[in-house]
């Protein structure tokens, strides 16, 4: 039997996984199944998905269902379903990507800091473990989770490049940042938060200075110092760095670093929760 | 001036309506910001080219030295475990 290990950082935007072969990263809109016009054409990353009693599209398709369509998103009521359901393709891509012959798998995958308490990380690790028969794009394919961890976003991304010391670490995700506090590689948690705002949240997506401000002025009230050393990760790191960095002078870009083989590999910060993740799924499970 | 006749040159064509197209461009012709250039993209292929040869994942960047872990059985110690476990 063999049982792959991964770290699984199921965003709003795009999802994310860190596994012992590469990485993979896709779309995560979702939509409700519909007709499709015979003249349209399937995306590389469109994805037609029966899991459990639910079908619909994935990827490019559903992503243009959520600026042009007639409104058969799901909305948040849902928002454990779309969960489970973008984990599973996360797993179903990276297996049919890297490793087909795996059938079990173990994931760490993420919750934003202020959701990160016993009752919601049970109700993920119950709604994901277990057996699940999934048909994407007319491939049926079965995946039995066999153990799952939630580690709080930002803070899990800690793991993708550890360091002693008193560490601040800002996830710039799609619909929330993270703010962690780690100190001597243990979770902080009343120096740490999440803002209710993100890069497709916020009104001009573009005016990475704002978002700037907004951060610098959010973790300043959980007593966050000029002089912290700070790690920045998430899609738009590169291009909101120099704006935090002009209050946070030790603020850096968190490079993930993993082993291979007999060198060290870096990923883009798009990567550090996924890596982070799946470090920690290491540990646990590997 | 340089001549082209001892040379082969192979264009790569990106479909600039193609989403993932559009990331791989984007990727390749990344600035770096120590120099303010963007990459020279010959040379990103020939080295692409050459990881596969050598068997390399693509997805990693590897820059042959040690890192923070020496090896991942040092890295898991009790005390790590330890820490990870007030993650999870």
């Amino acid at each position: 039997m063999n049982r792959l290990v991964l770290g699984v950082d199921a965003g709003n935007h795009k999802g994310k996984v860190v596994g012992p072969f590469g990485v993979d990263s896709f779309k995560t809109n979702i939509c409700d199944w519909f007709e499709r016009d015979v003249e349209e054409k399937f995306g590389a990353d469109d994805m037609e998905f029966e899991i459990g009693n639910r079908k619909g599209f994935a990827g490019s398709i559903a992503e243009h269902e959520d600026d042009y369509g007639n409104g058969t998103r799901y909305g948040d009521s849902k928002a454990h379903e779309d969960t489970k359901i973008r984990v599973l393709l996360a797993i179903n891509r990276y297996l049919n990507r890297y490793c087909p012959h795996f059938e079990h798998v173990s994931i760490v995958t993420g919750q934003p800091i202020k959701r990160h308490k016993a009752a919601e990380k049970n109700a993920i690790s119950d709604m994901l473990e277990g057996t699940h028969s999934i048909k994407v794009n007319g491939l049926k394919r079965t995946i039995t989770i066999d153990k799952v961890g939630v580690a709080p976003e930002g803070s899990g991304a800690f793991w993708s490049n550890p360091q002693m010391g008193t560490i601040r670490i800002i996830d710039i995700g799609s619909g929330t940042i993270n703010a962690a506090t780690i100190i001597d590689n243990h979770h902080i948690n009343n120096a740490s938060d999440t803002f209710n705002f993100g890069m497709e949240t916020v009104k001009n997506k573009n005016d990475l200075k704002g978002i700037a401000r907004g951060i610098i002025g959010n973790t300043t009230k959980l007593k966050w110092k000029k002089d912290d050393k700070i790690l920045i990760c998430g899609g738009t790191t590169e291009g909101i760095a120099p704006y935090l960095s002009e209050h946070y002078h030790n603020a850096e870009i968190l490079v993930p670093s993993m082993n291979r083989g007999e060198g060290v590999s870096t990923l883009h910060p798009v990567y550090a929760n996924a890596a982070g993740f799946y470090v920690l799924a290491k540990g646990a499970y590997g | 001036m340089t001549s082209n006749e001892n040379r082969k040159n192979k264009p790569v064509s990106f479909n600039l309506k193609d989403e993932l197209d559009l990331e791989l461009l984007a990727h390749a012709e990344m600035v770096n910001p120590l120099t303010g250039k963007s990459r020279n993209f010959s040379k990103y292929v020939k080295r692409l080219i050459e990881e596969d040869m050598k068997g390399g994942d693509h997805n990693y960047k590897t820059e042959g030295t040690k890192s923070h872990v020496s090896t991942e059985k040092d890295f898991y110690t009790i005390e790590i475990k330890e820490a990870q476990g007030s993650f999870l």
